[in-house]
């Protein structure tokens, strides 16, 4: 009984696409050159084509089929995320390392956390410049480096451009396994003044943040303090490549990860930097290493160009001090702008 | 152009071969020379003349000076370097080494006016604190645990001496990544010809080639002109190693670093693997060179990009296994 019926079914389904079908056939020839054409038929087909629309509808099974079958013709979520993930190990990346298509794979994620978790509010992309080497330098915070996804993902979503950001990772993250290539893939290269070069010489746009290990790792009471610019390596980029400076202020990632206490020795074994304290993790376990939702800002500032650069100022160690005391005010002074703006935390 | 009798040391390695077909076709070379144990069997050469010699046999270098004198050559391209590890370390140390110091002294004694090493982009040594792309003037990777690394490198400073001792004599250093294409035979070839390819899990560098054909015009460009200094010989882009292998259609299985490097090293001794585990590094790491010196100075353009060469390696291994099953 139940098969005759399934086969009934199929049949009356297969049915309802013939003539709907045929109804698209004479709705073409009608377009082609109305004049032409006779009307009665077209309408005759329609009612037809709604009389069978309304069985199926009176049949529940019927009408169950009709909806698989609609689905396997029409594109849903769930075959454009197999296509997503048939081009996922596409291999094909740029002379860096970047894979765009892995890249696009896991977008939605940050998009999630830019837009629903952190709620980044954007001021001041017009700074950034639609092509040519550009230098965006930031204040770092927050323990796990979410402010250059953050980063990325601004410049991505904003700009009308849609640049690319580049970033510069500590040298400790490519000794680990899965961290290293997923870094890479996405845009990340290893921190050295060679790879900073030859990105800015390709014109590309890169974020750096000079505080380096010590940004990122500042406890809690010290936070939005920044500390000392390295010795000058960013001025010395600047100069060398003659690439404009974007000073960027990251507002609301000093607070996602309170740090209390951080250990480096026992953190040696392992080949981290050190092991955060906070008031979630380890006490939490793996549950610690969510952020907490704060409500963040990030602000492009002015560009500084550096054009007037000659090479005997790459040498003047006095000139590149002055300079990088100067950015670093400059981003002082925007984070404090920020701040002041800020109503809450989160 | 420089007019000159050109001697080739090392005939049967790749770079040998291949600079030999490329002397045989150039119209305007009447004779060249050959210098190793065996005589190549690949063609008859018209132009070729052979002769016989051992490098690390003691007095070797008065040989060789009485060789280079009595010709008077003026272009030595040395090419007897090994393409694998060996298993015998101890050999493989004396023909890299002392061969090598044996020629250079003979190229010292007879006033040579060029001479031409092959070296390979290994010597800088694959570690996480490379940058992206190294330039030749990187430090080597003097402390590299592979014995193999540790001769080229070895090799290198002995001919690096020879830029401060005979400033007269033109020294060119190419240093080849690793070379591929249907005829070249390395540990990487001989990798990806079993279908179980093993990896170090959680790690996908980034891998560069050079095609053979690539390969073979710039050692034919610095045999004939005068490019004195260091040039990595490499192809434009790089590819990571899982894409390659899903490419070739291997599989591969992800091993835990942890076990990954003794692992590997039984099965070289058991001589079951085509890498020592001393290797495995540089499937861990970067080791990408720059190739923009040579692309300056030699005006060397190479044809094929790292993918190219090894989709053309890829091919030629189906198609010999193909025939195999013929």
């Amino acid at each position: 009984m139940g098969t005759v019926k399934r086969i009934r079914s199929a049949q009356e389904s297969f049915w309802t696409h013939k003539v709907l079908r045929s109804l698209a056939e004479e709705l073409d020839r009608y377009y082609a050159d109305p004049s032409a054409y006779n009307p009665e038929k077209l309408k005759e087909l329609a009612s037809t084509f709604f009389e069978e629309l309304k069985k199926i509808i009176d049949d529940r099974s019927l009408l169950k089929k009709f909806a698989s079958d609609l689905r396997e013709k029409a594109p849903t979520a769930f075959s454009v995320m197999k296509k997503v993930f048939k081009t996922l190990p596409s291999g094909e990346v740029d002379d860096f390392g970047l894979d765009r298509n892995f890249e696009l794979a896991i977008k939605p994620f940050f998009d999630f956390l830019f837009t629903k978790y952190f709620r980044v509010d954007v001021k001041g992309i017009e700074n950034i410049s639609h092509e040519g080497r550009t230098l965006l330098v930031s204040n770092h915070s927050g323990v796990l480096p979410y402010d250059a996804a953050m980063i990325k993902i601004a410049v991505f979503n904003e700009h009308p451009a849609r640049r690319e950001v580049r970033f510069l990772v500590d040298d400790f993250v490519f000794h680990f396994p899965f961290l290293g290539t997923l870094m890479n893939r996405i845009g990340g290269v290893r921190a050295c003044p060679e790879n900073a070069e030859r990105l800015l010489n390709h014109d590309e746009l890169i974020v750096v943040f000079p505080e380096g290990m010590k940004g990122i790792s500042k406890k809690f009471n010290d936070r939005y303090k920044l500390q000392r610019f390295g010795r000058g390596g960013t001025i010395r980029l600047a100069l060398k490549t003659k690439s404009p400076i974007v000073p960027v202020s990251v507002i609301g990632a000093e607070e996602i990860h309170p740090l209390l206490y951080k250990s480096t020795m026992l953190a040696r074994p392992l080949g981290l930097p050190f092991i955060p304290v906070t008031p979630t993790f380890p006490f939490l376990g793996p549950l610690g290493a969510i952020p907490l939702p704060t409500k963040w800002s990030i602000h492009f500032g002015k560009p500084l160009q550096f054009d007037w650069a000659t090479s005997r100022d790459l040498n003047d160690g006095i000139l590149i001090n002055r300079e990088t005391e100067k950015l670093r005010e400059i981003i002082q002074r925007m984070i404090l702008e920020g701040l002041k703006d800020r109503k809450t935390v989160f | 152009m420089s007019e000159g009798k050109i001697l080739v040391i090392g005939a049967h390695t790749i770079l040998g071969e291949l600079l030999i077909d490329r002397l045989e076709a150039q119209p305007d070379i009447s004779e060249f020379w050959v210098l190793d144990l065996h005589a190549p069997k690949r063609h008859k050469y018209k132009k070729m003349h052979f002769i016989k010699v051992d490098l690390v046999q003691p007095g070797a270098d008065a040989h060789l000076a009485g060789i280079f004198k009595e010709l008077k050559a003026e272009t030595v391209v040395h090419c007897a370097l090994k393409n694998n590890p060996s298993h015998q370390p101890g050999e493989a140390h004396e023909l890299e080494v002392i061969g090598t110091i044996n020629i250079l002294s003979a190229c010292k004694a007879a006033d040579v006016r060029k001479f031409v090493f092959c070296s390979t982009t290994m010597v800088y040594g694959a570690s996480p604190k490379n940058p992206n792309y190294i330039a030749e003037t990187a430090p080597l990777a003097t402390h590299a645990d592979s014995y193999f690394v540790r001769d080229k490198i070895e090799a290198e400073k002995q001919v690096a001496l020879l830029f401060s001792e005979s400033p007269q004599m033109k020294v060119t250093v190419l240093r080849f990544s690793l070379i591929v294409g249907p005829r070249s035979e390395n540990y990487f070839t001989a990798l990806l010809r079993r279908p179980f390819v093993p990896t170090l899990l959680g790690y996908d560098p980034l891998i560069q080639f050079v095609h053979e054909n690539d390969a073979a015009e710039a050692l034919a460009k610095a045999s004939l002109q005068d490019f004195p200094g260091v040039f990595n010989i490499v192809g434009k882009g790089v590819i990571p190693l899982s894409y390659a292998l899903r490419e070739a259609g291997k599989i591969n299985i992800p091993v835990l670093p942890a076990f990954a490097y003794s692992l590997v090293q039984t099965f070289w001794n058991l001589q079951m693997s085509a890498v020592p585990g001393r290797l495995l590094d540089y499937f861990r790491y970067l080791w990408v060179a720059d190739g923009e010196k040579a692309r300056r100075i030699m005006n060397f353009e190479p044809t094929y990009s790292s993918k190219d060469a090894f989709m053309d390696l890829a091919k030629s291994q189906r198609v010999q296994e193909y025939s195999w099953v013929q």
